[in-house]
């Protein structure tokens, strides 16, 4: 069973943010009104927050796209009081919004701050409904939601696998973040297999863990901004 | 209208007066009880109001996602814990000047937790699912662990309460005039036999005991609900204790004020005496220390600690945006209580009083200091956040506080707040149990004087 | 205990029993109905057969292939094409924001009349027939009083061969009033005019580059083709790619774009100039340029003699006379250190491309410090290199342009300008209107523009209009422009029309995409391109015969059989193939997939377009068009005009005769006005970039992630001026130029110069959706100051002041 796993290289993140809104479109994720955004309730799965360090003009500016790490020892899980939210056999740390309380806990219990609430019914003009995804539940007033690593993705990928009599392969399923990336700095597979893009970037010294030191276990790993070699000799 | 107003006044002797407020309603009760009425249902209201449009109507965001709710949560099961405990404690340490303060401090605890449980229900986004919790329950959630505990102590003190509350249900029965059928139905057929009295005798003994246990692991568990998690100056092993140690605090502050209406209003100045503000007061002021003992050494090993992420709340709290509410909450929990309640002088009726208002705005500050300003600073990247509450839950605070007071004053129309039984128990028998427990302190006479003799 | 139980009491416990368990029930009762409640609110989304359809983004000019998803009738997601050669799967935002425009409730749903005046106008629903109907017969009447020519058209964003499509009419019409909106590469487009003498096509081989030297572009944020330069920028960045390209960002703030870069150049702004010519002093003095392009394929690099025996001032003289390290480090105020650092480092680093100077989409530069940033190409010759500057070829389409078999039109209304211009720059119009000379305008059309709230001097373009009798808007929304129309023909969105589009600006391959409606139409619109061929019809005569096309898809049909006749390229395949199709074409081979142009037409619906992959490097006779057939650091065709505009020398502050004005130098820089201290530098962020996109949600949300703004305007200030002048964080302060003031929100953000500020362009719309109509405008406060040589409105002169609000 493979162990979904995601890696994104900060070198080569643009900053563009079209994952976050992708997500957004696949996801059926609402936009809030301009003064519920102002109150800082936007729902917001994948989010590019920005580190600024220094002052002008010794400065440099982090951008990081952060979404549900899908922790393999996830704080989050483990508060819920009725287990809507649990970590599927495959590493997806799911969230079943028809059982959720909307109590908040793991929305406190995450570390990243990842996970989102349904401050109220979450609305859609009529036209924009039209432009619903019909893979994915709308949620309700009052729940919690979070990336879900496109799991209606990978439903489908195993139903069409199953119906062609075959296992599930690593290209059959990504995640719309991954897809849509124009600079190629999201990568998707399976962490098991030692030879997927994936593990062997994992295996990268640019490579870390976001706040690994709280013993979350993320499997969204980072590859750290490079640096340029220096003055290349050139062929003449 | 008392019925039999010459056998009752016999029965009951000078303790006439702990059945005043039964008999008799004055017409300030009425206005009151309007008010708190008007109030407890401005709660509702913007309770409706929630639950029609969300969770959205409070002031609550990302990342501040507990707010003033959780806060009264915390707050009222602390304040639960006066009575039980108290009642509990003083009565397995034979301390008789807890006579007249037992009942007033158990009905506390029972009524207030409706409060507790009910806030975290206003909270849920979802409440027409609460039984989900039943349904599908995860026993690694200290959420789940707070439903479990607070349900056995809400049993417990419901029965803790209503076994020393027997023998005065019989009494209103017989004597009251009023409401037979309902005094008659819930003294369960008490008589007041030998035997039956040895039974209670031993309930209430078997009850005290559990009772603390029980209290002491609700508290424990409503902190853990923080300290379970990876969250910087939430995860602190000391929570556990210092959350029990704040809730008795805020608990006996309740219990304070709660004696003093009752004894101005229902002129009840004969049983509740100066010394018994006096001891209040003096276990307010070890509680004071003890609970400031508590938070500086939270503080300081935090400062210490110098960790990032915890130094940025640190501050925010000592020096930042919290700061007014913290260092009011400083001198509210500690300086003003500790400066009242520490000279003998001032440990009078009033001076409890004034000091225990200022421990309950001060522990309620307390919880606000706890749960927001670590939910204001995420570890990862964030712009300033911010927290305002809206009428809805100022509102739903208040109704709480409102239909709290409200059901609390209905009670003493009903029942004696007073333990009748107890104060006669303590006037016929209890200073001869006293001074033979005193003398088992001392050296035996029969000894001496054989020794006397010997020598 | 002894409890005496009797049938009484029994009954009684039983009752109380009863009626807590009913009590209870109703709460059970009262959950449920909640439950129910919350669950039939729910929205539940219809099913249905699943496709995959291609089209094209329309947004900007970049020119992305999407392939759109859709259940039933509905589109639900956007997602790049990855067969596309532009963008290959990719996408920014914008374009998965595009369902948003597609289904947005604001949307224009029919042809709308004016009914009211210009100044309180009252919009009434027409139907199409009627709308022609205006529009034909106000033309009509235009020509038949041989007023053809007082016809506008102001195409902004729209496609190749639609441009091609309206400029063909407006010819067969009779007009030659065709304008383009501005765009950023207009003082690029002009250097390299004057310096290689072509006027469009120019490109750049960004993923090939090794060394990218960006002197104030946007490159992330919206230039040329963005998703092309992200891709770029992810393939300089791959690990396994072996090399990493160093990208050098010149520019004083730190914009995203900068901070992404290898290295962030913080200069003193409007001095982009100068640090390029001190490079190219350390790449003269050190020899690191490439003597033998310099000395095989440049011309004024030394000192010269012209055939009067006049000698002229060469490119080398004035660098190493005007621009040595210590001067120019002392005025852009980058230490000298770092000048020769780099300037070693782009010498060493081959191929190394320079780009700029400073412009965002809808902005243009100045053309003085473009040729000074070109000239770098030019002394590292990076010119036809894999890597460098390059020239898209003619496309096939063009070759036989409806345009050319239209009638001579006489001058068009904004020909009598002082200014050296490449085409009609649109922000003249209002006073060509205003002033009725060389004639009067008396209908303009408008499409794919927003010509009032995008210039700057916008508020003015709205004036003019005013006067104008009749203008229609083909606007897909109630924007600025479209507010001052008498009538208004809603297009199609992107998805709902014949999409295409031929290479996106700075893309060097032949490129020609085509793709068919994806969805059916949400409203009553119709594509501008059939309205037009309809209006065409109904005028009749000449404009009828240009234009026989009943509607769009067979006017695009018509020109696959140019792209069949040009017997090369091929259709957009995967990467694989593609690389196979290139090897065979090196050889010489062309191994075509279709073999009629029917096929070709068939393939080019499936696969999104065609297009050629090899680009033919060292054609010079293309590529380099100056009279002398060479690249010209002294542009003889500016000496040229500058001898027919002798006046103009002095505006640009050289005397007549001094060969400075044709050569790349350092524009004064302007004085900062008493009470007005800081620089206002408006900002072009890649959510609203190009003015449109404030109106779709998903874009407002994510528009300042740098401050954590959203769907309001900002203005940027470094921290330390903020705390001298007594303002914090999320202020309110008007920021006050000579021209107005604006109040808006103040954010620190340290990337800010100290005596910067920085407010985001795309805000302050006053109509349209309401999800648009916020923030504040900067085009209001600038300075509408002229270049002296193109009379491109510069933005990066204003000065204001912030003060509490």
């Amino acid at each position: 069973m493979a162990r979904w796993g995601m890696v994104i290289d900060l070198a080569k993140c643009t900053g563009c943010q079209a994952c976050v809104v992708a997500c957004q479109a696949e996801n059926n994720v609402t936009c809030v009104e301009p003064d519920q955004a102002a109150l800082g309730r936007i729902i917001s799965w994948l989010t590019l927050l920005p580190e600024l360090k220094g002052e002008y003009p010794r400065l440099t500016m982090r951008m990081m796209p952060l979404l549900c790490l899908h922790c393999d020892s996830p704080p989050c899980i483990r508060v819920c009081p009725v287990g809507a939210t649990g970590i599927t056999p495959e590493g997806v740390v799911r969230q079943t919004f028809s059982r959720c309380i909307g109590c908040r806990y793991c929305t406190n219990a995450c570390p990243y701050t990842r996970r989102m609430f349904n401050w109220y019914r979450p609305e859609f003009p009529a036209e924009l409904q039209q432009a619903l995804n019909p893979d994915v539940s709308v949620r309700p007033v009052g729940v919690v939601e979070k990336c879900t690593l496109c799991h209606h993705r990978l439903i489908r990928a195993q139903e069409e696998a199953g119906v062609e009599g075959r296992p599930l392969a690593e290209g059959d399923f990504v995640p719309a973040c991954v897809e849509i990336c124009p600079a190629g700095a999201m990568y998707f597979g399976d962490l098991d297999n030692p030879d997927s893009k994936v593990s062997e970037l994992a295996r990268n010294p640019r490579a870390f863990r976001y706040l690994e030191e709280l013993g979350t276990e993320p499997k969204l790993i980072y590859l750290a901004e490079g640096e340029w070699a220096g003055v290349e000799k050139q062929p003449q | 209208m008392l019925k039999n107003n010459h056998s009752s006044s016999d029965a009951l002797g000078p303790d006439a007066v702990l059945l005043q407020p039964i008999v008799a309603t004055h017409s300030a009760f009425h206005y009151i009880a309007l008010l708190l009425l008007g109030f407890g249902t401005l709660g509702l209201f913007a309770w409706m109001y929630q639950l029609r449009w969300g969770l959205g109507e409070t002031g609550l965001n990302v990342p501040v996602y507990w707010g003033f709710y959780i806060t009264n949560f915390v707050f009222f099961i602390g304040i639960s814990h006066a009575g039980t405990l108290i009642s509990a404690i003083l009565r397995l340490s034979h301390a008789e000047w807890r006579r007249s303060i037992t009942r007033a401090a158990e009905v506390i605890t029972v009524l207030v937790l409706y409060f507790g449980v009910g806030s975290v229900v206003v909270d849920l986004g979802r409440p027409d699912r609460i039984f989900n919790v039943l349904r599908h329950p995860n026993m690694s959630s200290p959420l789940l662990w707070d439903v479990c505990s607070i349900s056995i102590y809400l049993t417990a003190s419901t029965i803790y309460l209503y076994l020393p509350l027997l023998p005065d249900i019989a009494l209103l029965r017989d004597y009251a005039g009023k409401y037979t059928w309902f005094y008659r139905f819930l003294a369960l057929g008490w008589q007041g036999t030998e035997r039956q009295w040895r039974w209670l005798d031993r309930g209430i003994a078997v009850m005290a005991v559990l009772v603390i246990p029980i209290a002491i692991s609700v508290h424990t568990v409503v902190s853990w609900v923080f300290g379970m998690t990876v969250q910087p100056m939430w995860h602190s092993t000391i929570f556990g204790p210092y959350f029990v140690v704040g809730a008795i605090f805020s608990g006996i502050a309740s219990i304070i004020i709660a004696m003093a209406l009752i004894r101005r209003i229902y002129q009840l100045q004969g049983y509740m005496k100066p010394i018994h503000f006096d001891h209040l007061g003096t276990f307010l002021l070890v509680f004071a220390l003890l609970w400031f003992y508590f938070t500086f050494a939270e503080l300081l090993t935090t400062y210490y600690g110098n960790d990032p992420a915890h130094l940025v709340i640190f501050y925010s709290k000592l020096t930042g945006r919290y700061a007014p509410l913290f260092w009011t909450m400083i001198i509210t929990c500690f300086l003003i209580p500790v400066g009242i309640l520490g000279r003998r002088q001032t440990r009078t009726v009033t001076g409890t009083v004034l000091a225990s208002l200022s421990v309950l705005v001060g522990m309620w500050l307390e919880r606000f200091t706890i749960v927001v300003p670590t939910l204001s600073h995420p570890r990862v990247p964030w712009d300033k956040t911010f927290y305002y509450p809206t009428w809805v839950e100022i509102g739903i605070t208040l109704g709480f506080g409102a239909s709290f007071i409200l059901l609390y004053m209905l009670f003493t129309k009903f029942f004696p707040i007073v333990s009748i039984w107890e104060i006669r128990e303590g006037r016929e028998r209890a200073l001869d149990e006293v001074a033979e427990r005193v003398k088992s302190y001392l050296p035996d006479e029969q000894l001496e004087g054989e020794r006397m003799a010997e020598s | 205990m002894n409890l005496r139980v009797n049938r009484r009491r029994f009954l009684r416990f039983a009752g109380g029993g009863a009626l807590g368990l009913a009590t209870s029930g109703v709460t059970v009762r009262g959950l449920s109905t909640m439950n129910a409640v919350f669950a039939a609110e729910e929205i539940a989304v219809p099913g249905g057969p699943e496709a995959r359809s291609l089209s094209l983004c329309s947004q900007c000019p970049g020119g992305c292939g999407l392939r759109v998803r859709t259940i039933g009738k509905r589109a639900v997601k956007i997602e790049g094409n990855p067969l596309h050669p532009v963008n290959h799967g990719g996408l920014c935002p914008r374009g998965v924001a595009g369902l948003q425009l597609l289904y947005h409730p604001d949307r224009l749903r029919a042809p709308q009349k004016n009914v009211g005046t210009r100044e309180k106008p009252r919009w009434e629903e027409i139907s199409w027939e009627e709308g022609i109907g205006i529009a034909a017969k106000r033309l009509s009447e235009l020509s038949e009083r041989r007023e053809a020519r007082e016809v506008l058209f102001v195409a902004g964003r729209c496609g190749h061969l639609q441009n091609q499509l309206f400029r063909g009419f407006m010819s067969a019409y009779g007009s030659p009033n065709f304008l383009r909106a501005p765009t950023g590469l207009d003082a690029v487009q002009m250097a390299a005019y004057l310096q290689q003498g072509v006027a469009e096509g120019l490109a750049y081989d960004l993923e090939e580059t090794g060394y990218l030297l960006s002197f104030g572009v946007n490159l992330l944020e919206g230039w040329g083709s963005p998703v092309s330069n992200m891709r770029a920028f992810g393939r300089w960045r791959d690990s396994a790619g072996g090399r990493r390209t160093k990208f050098v960002q010149v520019e004083p703030r730190l914009s995203p774009t900068a901070a992404r870069a290898d290295e962030w150049v913080p200069l003193r702004p409007g001095t982009e100039a100068a640090l390029a010519l001190g490079l190219a002093y350390v790449l003269i003095t050190e020899g690191l340029y490439d003597a033998r392009f310099v000395s095989e394929r440049t011309f004024g690099f030394d000192d010269w003699r012209d055939p009067n025996g006049r000698s002229h001032l060469g490119f080398r003289s004035l660098v190493l006379r005007e621009y040595r390290l210590n001067e120019v480090a002392a005025l852009t105020q980058i230490p000298a250190e770092t000048i020769l650092r780099l300037g070693r480092e782009f010498g060493r680093n081959r191929p190394a491309l320079a780009i700029g100077g400073p412009q965002c989409s809808i902005l243009p530069g100045d053309p003085y410090t473009a040729m000074a940033v070109h000239s770098l190409n030019a002394l590292m010759g990076s010119l036809e290199v894999p890597g460098g500057v390059l020239l898209r070829p003619e496309l096939p389409v063009d070759r036989n342009a409806v345009e050319r078999r239209g009638k001579p039109l006489g001058e068009s209304v904004l020909s009598s300008q002082d200014f050296l211009s490449l085409s009609a720059d649109l922000t003249n119009l209002p006073e060509a209107i205003r002033r009725r000379k060389p004639y009067p305008i008396q209908a303009v059309f408008v499409h794919g523009a927003d010509p009032v709230f995008s210039l700057p001097n916008g508020e003015e373009f709205g004036q003019a209009l005013r006067q104008v009798p009749f203008v229609v808007s083909f606007s897909s929304f109630l924007d600025e422009t479209a507010a001052h129309a008498d009538l208004i023909l809603p297009d199609h969105t992107d998805l709902e029309k014949w999409q295409e589009a031929a290479s996106p600006p700075t893309f060097s391959r032949m490129l020609i995409s085509i793709s068919p409606p994806v969805v059916e139409p949400v409203h009553d619109t119709r594509a501008t391109t059939d309205v037009i061929l309809q209006i065409a019809q109904a005028l009749g005569g000449e404009t009828a015969a240009a234009l026989p096309h009943s509607n769009f898809e067979k006017f695009l049909r018509a020109q696959a059989e140019e792209i069949f006749a040009n017997q090369a390229g091929y259709i957009f395949t995967t990467s694989l193939e593609e690389t196979w199709n290139r090897l065979l074409e090196r050889s010489g081979w062309w191994a075509p997939t279709y073999s009629t142009s029917e096929e070709l037409w068939q393939q080019i619906k499936v696969r999104g377009g065609w297009w050629e992959p090899t680009y033919y490097f060292g054609e010079w006779d293309r590529v380099l068009q100056t009279p002398s057939r060479r690249f010209e650091f002294y542009s003889q065709r500016l000496g040229q005009w500058m001898t027919e505009h002798s006046a103009q020398a002095k505006a640009i502050g050289f005397k007549p005769g001094d060969d400075r004005c044709c050569l790349p130098h350092q524009p004064p820089l302007p004085e900062p006005p008493s009470k007005f201290p800081l620089l206002l530098l408006p900002v072009e962020i890649l959510p609203l970039a190009g003015g449109s996109g404030a109106h779709l949600p998903y874009l407002q949300q994510i528009a300042g992630p740098h401050v954590f703004e959203h769907w309001e305007s900002w203005v940027e200030m470094n921290p330390g001026t903020a705390r001298q002048l007594g303002l914090a964080d999320r202020d309110w302060v008007w920021v006050e130029s000579q021209r107005g003031r604006v109040r808006v929100r103040l954010r620190l953000y340290a990337g800010a110069r100290a005596d910067v500020v920085h407010l985001p362009l795309g805000y302050g719309r006053a109509q349209g959706s309401s999800w648009g109509r916020r923030g504040v405008n900067p085009l209001s406060l600038v300075e509408l100051e002229r270049e002296p040589l193109t009379g491109l409105l510069q933005t990066t002169r204003t000065y204001v002041r912030v003060y509490r609000s």
